[in-house]
């Protein structure tokens, strides 16, 4: 083996990749990182990136904190010498640059830049800390609701950012589905919010308990694990475990019917409306759901609540999902429907992953949530039913001229007290004349708020609403009592109302929400 | 003499109610979850009693395929 001297070689190097050559572009990439991009990892690269990138800046020698952690605890303790160093891809959408260029005047290039992926000295399994911008391979921001948070790079001196979720495969030696899923919610939140500290994958094996025998080289973990080691990280997690009887679904394998325990769905749907990276087990596998698309037409099977209300959560088309087997942004659908993994990919599995198939979810809440959402859901929906309510809302759809009254839409999300005043503030920015978007800002409000908003088809489809009654999530349930009450351009407070006269009576929805940047 | 000092403040949340009436709407929404809170408590407490012991220890993220 040649001396390696780090100083001086090898250097980074831009790889176009020319339609009808990807083939060769790769191979030409994986020679560059010095073999350390595997078939394996080529292949899941390309799964998501083929059409979309256009060269590949290669870095063949990088440190990553992630992968020296890894080193430092479990690789270099085994016998064959193994590297220290990984490499490091960046993606391009154009290939209108060189090497040179893309370091020298990143100015030029950052709204190509798509995002990075760290290529580890491991058999198989290569692909560490990968973050992408899925807005830049395909999916939009109009129907996909997903999590990114900014990542800023530093390539030889040159600054780039991308927004994405942390993605890292399992390696198999040390790590397994749970710590990639684990380790990248951790890091979301990390990058996304200072008071969470940064956990490295080795971290993560070690707050794994070894009450079910030794840590390394691995054992499978339960969601009770999940939850210890996320409540160690700073969280508060809750814990879903739908109820469900199993059903033998598509292709004779057992799933589970979600339509037995809707509840549970929808709390899971509003943590993912909320922005909360989701862990989610499916006996065998776990994922971590980071979003959702959206239907524009309620789905057969659809059940209103006993106010007549529809869940919004109906309206999901398929979650999106962090599955370390995959290409991070994966669409998860429902049993029957087209699933991002080939047939008899999860074959040993009892229950294949669906949304169907959910056995436990567990959700890293903060602290000062305390309002379960199915009581704010539930006590909202029961505002909403008061004959003064109803009134009110009659009067807008009358005024709205709203076809499709009959099919009206709660969606319950939870958020910050300071996003939502910086959201309502940028509305009421957009649109002056709305004086009501004024009235949230002026309110002192708590840590976390609860706000379920109402909408019919027709104006959820076009993102807005004409009904909200926020409420705080600080509070417990024998305190109930919404902050205020929107419906069209009446506002109610306590024992008072108004009708504001001057201003519109649908108002924009508040979407994207903890997952905006 | 010192200067006086005259602060402006943000629109507080009752100057926007200008002519406001009289609202039953909460107060009708606490009756009717009041009247159904003890289902909904029932329900948690039942949720609560269920077994899930047979996922207590269930490798749930072991696959490595």
């Amino acid at each position: 083996m040649p001396p390696l001297n780090p100083y001086t070689g090898p250097t980074p190097s831009l790889l176009p990749i020319t339609a009808g050559s990807e083939k060769a572009a790769w191979d030409a990439i994986s020679k560059a990182t010095e073999g350390r991009l595997t078939l394996w990892g080529t292949d899941l690269l390309r799964s998501g990136l083929d059409k979309h990138v256009k060269s590949v800046l290669v870095e063949p020698l990088y440190i990553c904190k992630d992968y020296r952690n890894l080193y430092a605890n479990f690789y270099s303790k085994k016998f064959s010498e193994r590297s220290s160093y990984c490499s490091r891809l960046h993606f391009f959408n154009t290939d209108a640059l060189s090497a040179e260029e893309a370091i020298f005047h990143p100015e030029t290039y950052k709204d190509n830049y798509m995002g990075y992926s760290v290529i580890e000295p491991v058999a198989r399994r290569c692909v560490g800390r990968t973050v992408v911008d899925p807005y830049m391979i395909g999916q939009q921001q109009k129907t996909h609701f997903c999590l990114r948070t900014p990542t800023k790079v530093r390539i030889h001196g040159a600054d780039y950012e991308t927004h994405g979720f942390p993605y890292r495969s399992q390696s198999g030696e040390a790590t397994v589905c749970a710590h990639t899923a684990l380790w990248a919610a951790c890091r979301y939140l990390s990058e996304r919010y200072r008071e969470y500290r940064e956990l490295h994958p080795y971290d993560l094996i070690e707050m794994t308990g070894d009450t079910n025998g030794r840590r390394v080289p691995y054992r499978g973990m339960s969601y009770t694990d999940y939850s210890t080691i996320l409540s160690e990280f700073g969280c508060h997690p809750a814990i879903l475990r739908p109820k469900g009887t199993e059903i033998t679904g598509g292709g004779g394998k057992k799933t589970r019917d979600w339509s037995m325990d809707r509840e549970s769905f929808f709390d899971l749907y509003s943590y993912v409306e909320s922005g909360f990276p989701v862990l989610t087990s499916f006996g065998g596998h776990v994922v971590t759901l980071i979003g959702h698309t959206i239907l524009d037409a309620l789905p057969g099977g659809k059940v209103a609540d006993k106010h007549g209300f529809y869940d919004s959560a109906y309206l999901v088309k398929e979650y999106i999902v962090v599955d370390d087997n995959f290409f991070p942004y994966q669409l998860l659908g429902y049993r029957g429907s087209a699933q991002y993994y080939p047939a008899g990919a999860y074959g040993t599995m009892e229950h294949p992953p669906s949304i169907d198939a959910v056995v436990a979810a567990v959700v890293p809440l903060p602290e000062k949530a305390f309002l379960p959402p199915r009581f704010a859901r539930e006590s909202g929906s029961s505002v909403f039913a008061t004959a003064s309510a109803q009134a009110k809302i009659a009067d807008v759809v009358k005024k709205l001229a709203l076809k499709d009254e009959t099919l009206k839409l709660i969606r319950l999300l939870l958020t910050s007290g300071s996003a939502f005043h910086r959201r309502k503030r940028e509305f009421y920015n957009q649109n002056t004349k709305d004086d009501l978007l004024k009235y949230p800002v002026s309110l002192n409000l708590p840590h976390f708020v609860w706000v379920l908003e109402l909408s019919t088809l027709s104006t959820h489809n076009a993102r807005r609403c004409f009904g909200e009654i926020v409420v705080d999530a600080t509070s417990s349930r024998h305190e109930y009592e919404p902050i205020y009450v929107r419906i069209g351009n009446h506002l109610i407070s306590g024992n008072k109302e108004q009708e504001f006269a001057s201003c519109p009576l649908d108002f924009p929805q508040y979407t994207h929400n903890l997952g905006r940047l | 003499m010192a200067k006086s000092i005259n602060p402006t403040t943000l629109k507080r949340p009752e100057e926007f109610f200008t002519s406001p009436k009289e609202s039953k709407m909460m107060e009708e929404a606490k009756r009717q979850i009041s009247e159904s809170e003890s289902g909904v408590l029932d329900q948690d407490q039942l949720r609560e009693q269920e077994d899930w012991s047979h996922l207590a220890n269930k490798v749930v993220g072991a696959e490595d395929s």
